[in-house]
């Protein structure tokens, strides 16, 4: 027989009570835990994202839309580009790589993009990593395709499978397939963790002679030579040589200078950074709501335990007249409090990571980045230290009620 | 003859001392508990003071089993929980041995009640929550030790061997009280306390848990230190007092 001993049987005797305080710790734990992992591990999975380039280059409208849609497959891309674009970009002294984006159709849902080899020969999507095949090879003729991991898996495609693409770069019911052109598969990536997951890669020509094929379907008389009005592109990814020429290539690029070029030139992290500047205020809003909630039930246990002190008061008495110290018995309630939150907190966390894990494909499915939910930050070791600090404190007011029991009053044994 | 009136005075006083060393083994009985000048006062809710307690002189011998009779309410239990150290005295002297509990600090109060004294209630006062010998373990955990088997023991001694892991709701009221018994005399105490022991027990079980009581101070050694309003338990034990006769409080007289 010990305290810990007298203070598991307390929370045992009135389990209900206190499953149901633990339950309030748990959700205000689990809240701020799920929040924190979704922000950082978005914010990290967003950025990594775009680290393979520095500008994005493509037709002028929104900056952000620019953004989302070219490297995070996130809704609908703007108007197309010329190829001249891309050629006069990839000619220019100061671009180390320039990889060009046709955005066709879908696949299920996956877009099917057009793309140059360089892509899986020069481009590396992150620092010193580039695409890997898991199983066949990288395209080399029209109609051949590259599929993401994600893909693979989602669609069931195998290598030597062969697909039809449906008309826009979502599905939706009704939707015209191209039948009369399929792509065959010849590669599946390895996993990149990167929304390349979600993408299948063709050749340009390939997009651009289904569209073509489309055009002749509607009168056009030759559908085998695409003429140079269909040769469109919608976004052009560069690195550059250094860093110097960002600022001078993107003005020139912006304020309409760069060989009479139409576009705009966007730098990815920037944007980004902007968008989670949007959403880090709400992220704020919906924190201060998730401390507000464990305050509430660090609230929940002072409530819990005070209402018990009435019909705890005699059983302190008894232990009381066995020779228990004042201070044991404070020790006792200060423990009970401490436990209840250390629980609420420790299986706060765990909830808040399994509703991250849980709701991870739904979140893939939405923005394209993988979220793995098992990522640990030190700030939940804060974060469970501070509801256990919490806790202790509420649960002094208590114990201090505790400490000023009157003995023989409670001992109830007549006088 | 001086030589022999000597010897006679020598042989005298050598008598007179064995005499004296023989009869004090034979009666190895020194005042163990004493109480002196004790006066208790209480405050009522219209903040006028009340006496209570007013014991001028009170003693237990050494392994004494005393028995006091009095009215319920006319501070009986108070008197006990002076003695046991879980109220202050306002004046007065509770020596026990060489100690003066009345002086002592709460918490040294507190360890050297855990240590010395044992207690049984009218209401039991078993924590519900924990079994029969939890209950008992509870008892010795204040001490400072733990000793599983003691009180293991302890529980067999009161005939509650197969009734250790059953909580104090599966037990009936006589085999309740024998678990305070048990949890009272598990740390061997030099004075047991009892207050009104059987007023909630049937008179079976109230013979049953007085003769439990004395048989075991008996043989540990226990002083023992009983208040009953009730007559017939009273007249259990050869060393009885009415409360009346050492108590002279107000409360009393008015009683």
């Amino acid at each position: 027989m010990n305290t810990l001993r007298i203070v598991y049987k307390n929370i045992k005797q009135r389990s209900l009570s206190s499953m149901l305080t633990i339950l309030s710790v748990l959700l205000g734990v689990g809240l701020v835990t799920a929040i924190l992992i979704l922000k950082n591990e978005s914010e990290e999975a967003f950025n990594q994202a775009a680290t393979g380039y520095e500008i994005i280059v493509g037709p002028k409208g929104s900056s952000l839309q620019l953004t989302l849609s070219t490297v995070y497959q996130i809704g609908l891309p703007i108007q197309n580009m010329p190829i001249k674009v891309y050629d006069l970009l990839k000619n220019d002294k100061r671009v180390r790589l320039a990889i060009p984006y046709v955005f066709g159709d879908n696949y299920k849902n996956f877009r099917i993009t057009g793309t140059v080899s360089e892509l899986f020969s020069e481009f590396e999507y992150k620092k010193g990593i580039r695409y890997k095949i898991d199983e066949g090879s990288f395209f080399s003729n029209d109609f051949e395709a590259v599929i993401g991991k994600e893909v693979a898996d989602k669609t069931g495609l195998k290598t030597g499978d062969t697909f039809s693409g449906s008309h826009g770069i979502e599905s939706y019911e009704g939707a015209s397939e191209h039948s009369e052109k399929k792509f065959k598969v010849t590669g599946i990536l390895s996993r990149t963790f990167t929304p390349s997951d979600r993408i299948i890669f063709v050749s340009m020509n390939s997009v651009w002679e289904l569209h073509n094929h489309e055009n002749e379907n509607n009168g056009s008389e030759d559908h085998h030579i695409i003429s140079d009005s269909m040769k469109t592109i919608s976004a052009v990814l560069l690195k550059l040589k250094s860093p110097v020429f960002f600022d001078l290539l993107r003005r020139q690029i912006n304020e309409n200078k760069y060989e009479g070029i139409n576009a705009q030139a966007v730098l990815p992290l920037f944007e980004i950074k902007q968008l989670f500047d949007i959403i880090g205020n709400i992220n704020s809003v919906i924190l201060v709501i998730a401390y507000l909630v464990i305050f509430t039930a660090a609230v929940s246990i002072l409530v819990s335990i005070y209402n018990s002190m009435n019909e705890r008061m005699r059983e302190i008495a008894i232990m009381r007249s066995l020779g228990a110290r004042r201070f044991l018995i404070m020790k006792i309630i200060i423990f009970e409090g401490m436990f209840l939150s250390a629980a609420g907190a420790l299986l706060g966390c765990i909830a808040g990571h399994a509703a991250v894990f849980f709701l991870q494909e739904k979140i893939s499915g939405l923005s394209g980045i993988k979220i793995s939910g098992f990522v640990f930050s030190m700030f939940e070791v804060y974060l469970i230290t501070g509801t256990i600090i919490l806790g202790i404190i509420v649960s002094i007011i208590p114990a201090v009620k505790a400490y000023r029991t009157d003995v023989s009053k409670n001992l109830n044994s007549g006088t | 003859m001086i030589k022999v009136k000597l010897i006679a005075l020598t042989a005298m006083s050598f008598f007179f001392l064995m005499k004296k060393l023989l009869l004090s083994l034979l009666n190895d009985k020194s005042e163990m508990l004493k109480i002196k000048n004790l006066k208790k006062s209480f405050t009522n809710s219209k903040k006028e003071k009340f006496s209570i307690i007013n014991i001028h002189e009170f003693s237990v011998n050494d392994c004494d089993q005393l028995a006091v009779s009095g009215e319920s309410g006319s501070g009986k239990s108070t008197f006990l929980n002076l003695i046991s150290g879980i109220l202050r005295p306002d004046e007065g002297e509770i020596l026990f041995g060489d100690t003066d509990i009345a002086k002592l600090p709460e918490s040294r109060r507190d360890l050297f009640r855990a240590r010395n004294i044992g207690y049984i209630f009218q209401t039991f006062n078993l924590l519900q929550a924990f079994t029969s010998l939890e209950n008992v373990m509870l008892g010795m955990m204040f001490t400072g030790r733990t000793d599983k088997l003691r009180c293991i023991e302890a529980l067999d001694k009161v005939g509650l061997s197969d009734r250790l892991n059953s909580k104090p709701s599966e037990l009936s009221v006589g085999e309740q009280q024998r678990v305070a018994i048990a949890r009272a005399i598990v740390n061997s105490p030099a004075l047991l306390l009892a207050d009104e022991p059987t007023a909630n027990l049937d008179k079976k079980n109230s013979g049953i848990v007085i003769d439990l009581i004395k048989n075991l101070c008996h043989e540990n050694k226990i002083i023992l230190l009983l208040v009953s309003h009730e007559k017939e338990v009273v007249e259990e034990f050869k060393l009885q007092r009415y409360f009346s006769d050492i108590n002279k409080s107000e409360v009393l007289q008015s009683n």
